[in-house]
This record gives structure tokens, C-alpha cells and sequence, in this order.
């Protein structure tokens, strides 16, 4: 469970890992008892320790000279290189922008980046290959590859000098098919790792119930009137203190509240609502009958508030996520299910992913789904990649052919495999990166177990219905009215004894809910 | 499962649970328990009316009583803490620990009334009789009508001493209880009102049960027989009537006895509004047909089984 990408990129719980706020919270930490090698620099240790900002402005300091960079500390040089910019405008956007600006005028900073971290970069090559290792899968590194790449400069553009980062493959009667050959093997090699791991269904029912958990604490948060910014804060905070195998207790902790503010909102919070419900526990005066008598009354009860449970059913699904309780897989949607081109911009696709980009609407739609099947809260878990791309990126990488600076992807003609440089072997693989590509919503096994095998099909088919409407023209009022035959059918192997007629709460609070699908939870009156 | 096997099988299952005892007392939080059924008292901020539900499908069984309340939370209801529970939820408790015993021992799933809106009214009822007999058992009535004359109405005092005091239920499951067994009695809780259209007094049946032998006007008849509403009066009295309609029911030689009672009239249908004006008042009434009543076998029965 990286904390590099999942909470960030993937489920949009946190602001990007590799933007200039998640850098800054980095370097500016101190560490009292680091310190640097002293044949290296004689710079006495602040009192309070290093950061990692201060580290790199006091060792750089002489590079950023030679380079004659002025105005610029080495931290903010290194952030332009391997950062994203700031996403909102402000103070902030301001001056990043007024840096770039100076640092362009000195350095091809276009070139850095793409070294650092693109296509065919240095962070690639160093994920992939370390991944592969740590999976007991050694790739084996061909340097010949890093002899093809070179910085081209042009001098005659309008706009002026520009430099790109690319692989020179030669010119058109001598194309080095090596090299060509050598991105196909680490574009197959970051496939498989996408394929086996990176994508396995373990890691993504794991990655799912993580999801949960983070919904699910900051829907607490929000209830005790944390701001969502507060949350990432101190989310953040707590996220990067820890360590991979102390991601349960750091959740633990922040489903009590993360910090000392948080703890004390949650238990006023609590304590406001209890006594509340205490009333309701010691009924107030009742209507005298002669045939009733008034409850009696008891002042020591200790209820549980709404708020407690949701933290009970929080702590479950932690625990469940500490001993590897992986969901079973319930629906799937592929991208193959998809009417139109089975592309990243298949416009049915973008919608989809655009849909639970959102976290709000994943809860949503879970919560929805739970009441709706009446099955237990936290039950039910989903994960849908952000983007349809599927990091085949790679392909992108430029190569330097027949004098021309031109992406792989685009030299290598898609549609006429025959006569394109790979007779058709990179398109067949960004092909494969695209059919990787699914949404997956998955269940608590004691609660899939509960059902039949009628009751699992009606369950996915419930589940396809609320899910996702492939056509925008099909009328959500009859598509409403056929699923209820289903959750009917779901429900028959969910026994709810009811008297008088009484519903959940659950089905009251859904009544005028709609899915983020845009169906209804409710059958319209006289839908049936 | 049929429903009268159901209902059979549901009334052996109860007297099994309630033996002839000392006690007429059953804790129904230590039976769900024995059971391995838990019971929560679940507090919901909806519009909506809720009694109670049980979600059968859990590792657990539980059963969720419903109270309104300001905000949301819940209760888990340890044995020594039945006291919080009023009679009408620990009734609620007896009918779904029938739902649990249906579905677990008799492979009778409880049924969705939107599925079979018939079969869902035909199973609850079911349920409130397997709740009614284990509330108050057949020996428990027995043994109480022993120590009644069964020439008067059953007194309400008698009826509020069971039920509340020795029971814990409302006075309408002894009242049942009591007119299952003896078929010349009936109870009937009405609520005091007057016709908006000519003044009239009359009464609104908010209640009603009778034994075999007597049949009285059905829940929400109207009653403005002015030989009967003119002459319940008062907190409380007692009266022979000989003649006289009660809603479409004509009855002949009645005992009664009633009582003032508070009447709630938050559950009252809304054509109550238009047509009558309640006045928050109204009368248990305790009926006994007026005719020689001989069970001496049922009693001597009652004394061996007893004895």
C-alpha cells in the first residue's frame, strides 16, 4: 500500500504526493539527530536539527552558482524539477510562476524534468526495476538504451532555443531496432507489473477497503465540523510519520479524532448526543393510561451514539484491512462492457471515472447500495482506476527519428500494423494496458456467503444497475422498475423481520437519495 | 410452511418456553439471549412510524426496537436493564423472537410485504399470537379466571394488576389473552368524541376483543347507540345493558365495567378530523355476556395440571 500514489493519485483522499505543498511538509520537518558528514560540510548542526530543505540549500548552494541561477535557493530549484505545480492560484502559484520564469532563462528546465520523472525517466526505470526485484523477478538492465538517449537542441524555432530529452533510434534507413525493441521489453515489463501486481484483485479489494476506511473518518470528521482541509492536514500529518505496516493504527487514530483538537470535537460530540438520547431512554412525561405505565427511569445508562457506531463499524473495517480480510469480488465492469471505442477517451469511460474520481460519490454510492440490500454497513468496498490510460505512458517517450522529434506512439502508426515500425507490437500493448483497465466493486465474504447463487447474480445485477448507465437516452424511471425485481430478490435472502410494517432507518434517510448513477433508491410511486 | 402449521408449531414452540411456573413474569431479554438473539434499542430521528424489525441473516440474530428521538444512537438491552423497555416493546421483542424461531426452526423466512402483501399480514398475525401466548400464557389466564366471579365483567383494576404489574404488557394482550380463553368476555377501548355534522356523542372503538361467544363492534366502528353512550359516564361504573347496537353489532344482555382513561390520539385515522371532534378522553370497557357460564371440567382440568 504505497503512500506514494494510492491515497493521493488513486483514491483522492490526499492533495499529490509530488506537488510543491507535499514536498514542503517533507523538507521542513527537522531531525534532531541527523547530521551531515563533515568531510563533506563543515556547517555546524542547527540546534533543532536538520531538514531535509535546509540539507539541500547548504549543499547545492555552489551548483546553483555555477549555474548562475540568482533569486533562487537549490530547494526551490529541485522542487521545480520534480514537482508539479501548485494546482490553485495564490500566493503560492505566484511565486512558483516567478521562479520558473527565472530558472527557464538558465537552465533547459523542460529536459530536467523529463530526466527526473515522464515517460522513459528516472523515476520509471527506478520503479520498475527495484519492484521487479523486491517481487524476486530481476529484470535484466540493458545499458544500451541509455546510450541512445540525448538532449537535441533547436535553435530555429520562432519561439527560440528549445532542447527535448529523446531517444535518438536513428534515421529512417537505419533505425536502430534495438532500442525500439528495448522500450517494447520495459513497456511489457511495467505491463506485467501492472498486470500481477500493481492490478491483481488482492491488491485492489486491499486498496478498496483502505478506500473505505478513509471515507468513512472523513465522514466523521465533517460531522464534527473539521474542514476538509483540516482532515488532508492532518491525515497527512499522521500518514507520514508512520510507516507502511503502521497504516492500521495510524487510521486508529485518526477515526478517534488524529489530533488532540479532533479528539476533544469527537467526544463533545459525543457526550451532547448522548445525553440526548438518554431523554429518549428515560421517556419524559407519557400520556397516562390506566392500562400502561410510564417507563422507568435510569440515569446511568451509556448509549451509543451514531457517531460511536460509525467509529465501531470504521474499526472493523481497520481490523479487517490489519489481517488481510481481502472482499470478494461481487461486480466488475470492464472496458470491453463499453459501448464505442475501448480507449482512455471513450466518452462513457471519462464520465465513469470522472463519477468516482470523487470520494463523496463512492460513499455515496456504497452507503446507497448497503441500505438498499440491506446488507451490513462496510460490507461492501469498490475501487475504479482513476485514469484509462493505465500508465502507458511509456509509449510517449520521444524518439529522435529521421531528424524529427516525434512520440513513439505517434510515429508508430495504430492503424496500419504492416507497415508500422513495430508491425504493430507497441499499439497491441498500449492495447492491453487499456483492457487492464476495470472497476471492481467487492463484498465482505460472511455477507456474500449469506447470499444464494440467485441472490449473487441479483446482486451484481443490482449493483450493474446503480452502478453506471451506459446510455445516457434509456429512461432511469423504467431502468428503476426493472431492478426492483432484483433487489427483491437480494432481499429475500437477507431476512428483515418487520412489524407493523416498519422500515429501517436506513430506508427513511435513503428515501429521496440518488445514486450517483442517477437512479433512484426509491421505485417511484406506482414504478412496479 | 403453511400458516396454520406455522401458527401450530409457533404456540407449541411457546408453551415449551413458558412451563406452568410460579411466576407470571417472563424476561424476554434473558430468553432472546438464551436464544442467542440480541436485542438494541435503536433511537432514529425519522418522520416515519417504526415498531420494530430483526435481521435474521446476522452471525448474531438481532432484534431493533424503534424510538423516536432528537438524535440517533443505541441501546443494547442487558437483561437487567428489561425495566427501560415499555410493555408494547417488550411485545415487540416476544413477535420477533417468533419471526427468529420460524425462521430457524421451522425454515419460515419472514416475508417481505412488498413481495406478498397478504402473506407478510397473514405471518404477523402469526407472530402476535405466538407473542400473546408466550406474554401470557393459557395456564396464566386460566388461573387468574379462577379467582374471578364469571357472572361480572372482568375488572379493569384485575386487568391493570396483570398486565403491568405481574406481566409486563399492555392491558389489550391480557385483554386478548383473557377473551381467547373465555368466550363470553370482551374489552373495549374507546375514545370519547362528538359528530361535527349534529353535536351527537358518540364513541370511537380504538380496541376491541371478544371471546367466542360475543362479538362486538370492530377497530374504529363508530358507536352512538345512545342507550350505551349516554351511560358510560364518570371515571368509572359499572352497568347491565339488555338491548342495544354497538356500531353495526347488535347486542343483547351485557355486564359492563369501565374505566376513564387518557386516550393518545396520536395513532387516530386522519378522517377522525373531518368527521369528529376527539376530546383526548376515553373508556376502557370490560363486557361479559350476561348468561349462565359452567366450565367445571375446564377448571378441575386446570387444578390437575396444576396440582
Amino acid at each position: 500500500l504505497p503512500f506514494g500514489h494510492t491515497l493521493e493519485d488513486e483514491l483522492n483522499h490526499l492533495r499529490s504526493h509530488d506537488g510543491p505543498g507535499r514536498i514542503e511538509a517533507i523538507a521542513n520537518k527537522k531531525h534532531l539527530h541527523y547530521d551531515l558528514d563533515k568531510s563533506i560540510c563543515a556547517c555546524p548542526k542547527p540546534r533543532d536539527g536538520w531538514s531535509l530543505k535546509e540539507v539541500i540549500n547548504v549543499l547545492y548552494g555552489s551548483v546553483i552558482e555555477a549555474l548562475e541561477i540568482h533569486g533562487l535557493d537549490p530547494f526551490f530549484v529541485l522542487c521545480a524539477i520534480v514537482c508539479k505545480p501548485p494546482r490553485q492560484d495564490g500566493n503560492q502559484k505566484r511565486q512558483w510562476d516567478k521562479g520558473i520564469s527565472i530558472l527557464e532563462k538558465q537552465i533547459d528546465l523542460g529536459v530536467a524534468r523529463d530526466i527526473v520523472g515522464n515517460t522513459i525517466c528516472a523515476d520509471f526505470l527506478d520503479y520498475l526495476f527495484r519492484d521487479w526485484h523486491h517481487l524476486g523477478k530481476p529484470l535484466y538492465e540493458d545499458k544500451r538504451l541509455y546510450q541512445y538517449m540525448e538532449v537535441r537542441t533547436r535553435s530555429d524555432l520562432p519561439s527560440g532555443r528549445k532542447s527535448v530529452f529523446v531517444i535518438n533510434v536513428g534515421a529512417a534507413d537505419g533505425v536502430r531496432h534495438d532500442a525500439l525493441t528495448n522500450i517494447l521489453l520495459l513497456l511489457e515489463g511495467r505491463y506485467q507489473l501492472a498486470e500481477t501486481v500493481l492490478f491483481h484483485r488482492t491488491k485492489l479489494a486491499i486498496t478498496a477497503l483502505l478506500d473505505r476506511c478513509l471515507l468513512e473518518i472523513h465522514d466523521i470528521y465533517k460531522k464534527i465540523g473539521v474542514t476538509d482541509h483540516d482532515f488532508t492536514q492532518i491525515a497527512e500529518t499522521l500518514l507520514l510519520e508512520g510507516s507502511d505496516d503502521a497504516l492500521p493504527e495510524i487510521l486508529t487514530r485518526l477515526a478517534a479524532g488524529g489530533d488532540e483538537a479532533g479528539i476533544g470535537r469527537l467526544r463533545e460530540r459525543i457526550e451532547a448526543d448522548r445525553s440526548t438520547i438518554r431523554d429518549a431512554i428515560n421517556l419524559g412525561p407519557v400520556i397516562p393510561d390506566l392500562l400502561t405505565s410510564g417507563p422507568a427511569r435510569d440515569e446511568t445508562i451509556i448509549p451509543e451514539t451514531a457517531l460511536e457506531t460509525q467509529i465501531r463499524t470504521i474499526n472493523e473495517l481497520i481490523n479487517r484491512l490489519r489481517d488481510r480480510c481481502v472482499y470478494t469480488l461481487a461486480y466488475k465492469l470492464r472496458i470491453s462492457d463499453f459501448t464505442g471505442p475501448h480507449r482512455p477517451d471513450n466518452p462513457r469511460l471519462k464520465k465513469l471515472i470522472e463519477l468516482y474520481c470523487n470520494p463523496e460519490n463512492r460513499r455515496a454510492f456504497l452507503r446507497g447500495m448497503e441500505a438498499r440490500c440491506n446488507l451490513p454497513s462496510g460490507s461492501l468496498v469498490m475501487y475504479c482506476p482513476p485514469n484509462a490510460a493505465m500508465n502507458a505512458k511509456v509509449a510517449k517517450v520521444n524518439l529522435f527519428i529521421e531528424g524529427e522529434i516525434t512520440p513513439f506512439d505517434e510515429y508508430d502508426d495504430k492503424d496500419r500494423e504492416d507497415s508500422s515500425l513495430t508491425r504493430g507490437a507497441l499499439w497491441a500493448q498500449i492495447r492491453r494496458f487499456y483492457e487492464l483497465w476495470s472497476a471492481q466493486v467487492y463484498i465482505e465474504r460472511v455477507a456474500w456467503d449469506s447470499l444464494s447463487l440467485t441472490g449473487k447474480k441479483n446482486l451484481r445485477e443490482v449493483i450493474d444497475k446503480f452502478f453506471f448507465h451506459m446510455r445516457s437516452d434509456s429512461d432511469l424511471t423504467i431502468v428503476r422498475a426493472q431492478v426492483e425485481a432484483s433487489i427483491l430478490a437480494v432481499l429475500t435472502d437477507r431476512p428483515m423481520a418487520a412489524r407493523d410494517e416498519s422500515s429501517s432507518p436506513e430506508l427513511e434517510q435513503f428515501a429521496d437519495f440518488i445514486f450517483p448513477s442517477g437512479l433512484a433508491f426509491a421505485l417511484p410511486p406506482g414504478g412496479q | 410452511v403453511t400458516p396454520d402449521h406455522l401458527s401450530e408449531s409457533l404456540l407449541a414452540i411457546a408453551k415449551q418456553l413458558r412451563p406452568v411456573t410460579r411466576s407470571p413474569y417472563i424476561s424476554l431479554v434473558n430468553l432472546a439471549k438464551n436464544l442467542g438473539v440480541i436485542v438494541e434499542l435503536r433511537f432514529h430521528t425519522g418522520t416515519e412510524t417504526r415498531v420494530a424489525q430483526s435481521d435474521l441473516n446476522r452471525s448474531q440474530p438481532k432484534i431493533f426496537l424503534y424510538r423516536k428521538s432528537s438524535t440517533e444512537g443505541i441501546l443494547r438491552i442487558a437483561s437487567d436493564k428489561e425495566y427501560l423497555l415499555t410493555p408494547r416493546e417488550r411485545f415487540s421483542i416476544a413477535h420477533e423472537l417468533g419471526h427468529f424461531l420460524a425462521f430457524k426452526n421451522l425454515n419460515a423466512p419472514p416475508v417481505l410485504k412488498e413481495a406478498d402483501p397478504a402473506e407478510y399480514r397473514r405471518q404477523e398475525r402469526c407472530m402476535d399470537h405466538f407473542a400473546e401466548s408466550l406474554l401470557v400464557p393459557e395456564w396464566l389466564v386460566k388461573l387468574w379466571l379462577m379467582g374471578v366471579s364469571d357472572q361480572e365483567p372482568i375488572s379493569l383494576e384485575g386487568l391493570k394488576k396483570w398486565s403491568v404489574a405481574q406481566c409486563g404488557v399492555s392491558g389489550e394482550v391480557v385483554a386478548s389473552a383473557l377473551a381467547r380463553v373465555e368466550p363470553k368476555v370482551g374489552f373495549l377501548k374507546a375514545a370519547e368524541a362528538v359528530r361535527r355534522a349534529n353535536g351527537k356523542n358518540l364513541f370511537i372503538v380504538l380496541y376491541s376483543v371478544h371471546g367466542t361467544d360475543l362479538q362486538l363492534p370492530n377497530l374504529h366502528s363508530y358507536i352512538d347507540d345512545e342507550r350505551f353512550v349516554d351511560k358510560i359516564r364518570g371515571t368509572s361504573g359499572c352497568l347491565s345493558i339488555d338491548d342495544c347496537h354497538l356500531g353495526n353489532v347488535k347486542c343483547e344482555n351485557l355486564n359492563l365495567a369501565w374505566h376513564r382513561s387518557n386516550i393518545g390520539t396520536s395513532r387516530r385515522r386522519r378522517e377522525f378530523h373531518s368527521k369528529v371532534q376527539l376530546s383526548g378522553k376515553g373508556y376502557w370497557i370490560s363486557i361479559r355476556l350476561d348468561r349462565c357460564c359452567d366450565y367445571p371440567g375446564t377448571q378441575r382440568q386446570l387444578q390437575l395440571n396444576l396440582f
